[in-house]
């Protein structure tokens, strides 16, 4: 298959249900980050913060940080996808510059975290501190991404 | 330092590395597809920029937050490779296939 196969194929697969595929990965990302607000709210219920505001028993907490995670995943890969495999690396602004710096980060981040949840015995303040490197990484490719094309370009599936 | 010391931070790096590196090549990169050359319609075209281009260009093409598109002496195969790889700031791929040789049958017409 040529490689320029993959790409119109991937988009002819995308445009049966978006209307392009910037669209569909806008919503993907939006998707992606309103669940790392989960994951954030989730994630200081566990560590014994904002009870009030998530009022929720711990365990109920942990499943939900845990699925909200892998939803939110697996919503990045089609955006991966096309943004690193088709797009690629390029700098013509400033906020394509964020973007893409931001966005190379984010896979090392999330497996960082993985592997420190994993193996656990580090210091109490680097799961946190690497969990909210995650939520920022994905708060800022949101910002330069979706956010721009749903304030600049079009507003629509 | 032991292992579980310098895993994490070995792991992040590689990975942000390997990603960098996948961006550098981007395999699948439309623009690198030889281009299908598919007739466009520019009455179809013109929606199609009025859904997908007008919130840079101006809903008559004469410019906004992207440059203005009458009179610039664009023909359409300059266009549908400027949509497919983008420029400057404008996206790669805001439309493809069909829209994309209707938007650049639309733009090289008003563009002349």
């Amino acid at each position: 298959m040529l490689l320029g196969d993959v790409s119109s194929t991937y988009s002819d697969i995308v445009e049966t249900v978006f209307s392009s595929t910037i669209a569909a990965k806008a919503w993907f990302a939006t998707g992606a980050a309103a669940l790392a607000i989960v994951q954030v709210l989730t994630a200081s219920r566990m560590w014994g913060k904002l009870r009030r505001v998530v009022p929720l028993p711990f365990a109920t907490a942990k499943r939900i940080h845990r699925w909200s995670g892998r939803i939110a995943v697996l919503l990045t890969l089609p955006v991966f996808f096309h943004c690193v495999t088709m797009l690629g690396w390029k700098t013509p602004d400033a906020r394509v510059t964020a973007h893409v710096v931001a966005g190379s980060f984010v896979y090392g981040v999330l497996a960082a975290k993985l592997l420190v949840i994993r193996w656990k015995a580090y210091p109490h303040w680097v799961l946190p501190v690497l969990g909210g490197s995650l939520a920022a990484v994905l708060a800022t490719l949101w910002l330069t991404s979706a956010l721009w094309y749903f304030t600049n370009v079009r507003f629509g599936f | 330092m032991t292992k579980r010391q310098v895993a994490p931070p070995l792991l992040l790096v590689t990975v942000t590395l390997t990603t960098f590196g996948l961006a550098k090549w981007h395999p699948f990169s439309p623009a690198a597809a030889p281009a299908a050359s598919v007739a466009g319609d520019p009455l179809r075209g013109r929606r199609v920029f009025v859904v997908n281009c007008s919130g840079c260009h101006g809903m008559d093409a004469t410019g906004g937050i992207g440059p203005s598109l009458r009179g610039v002496g664009l023909e359409p195969a300059e266009v549908e490779q400027i949509v497919a790889s983008g420029r400057g700031v404008m996206p790669a791929g805001v439309v493809e296939g069909q829209e994309a040789a209707d938007v650049a049958a639309y733009v090289a017409g008003i563009s002349q």
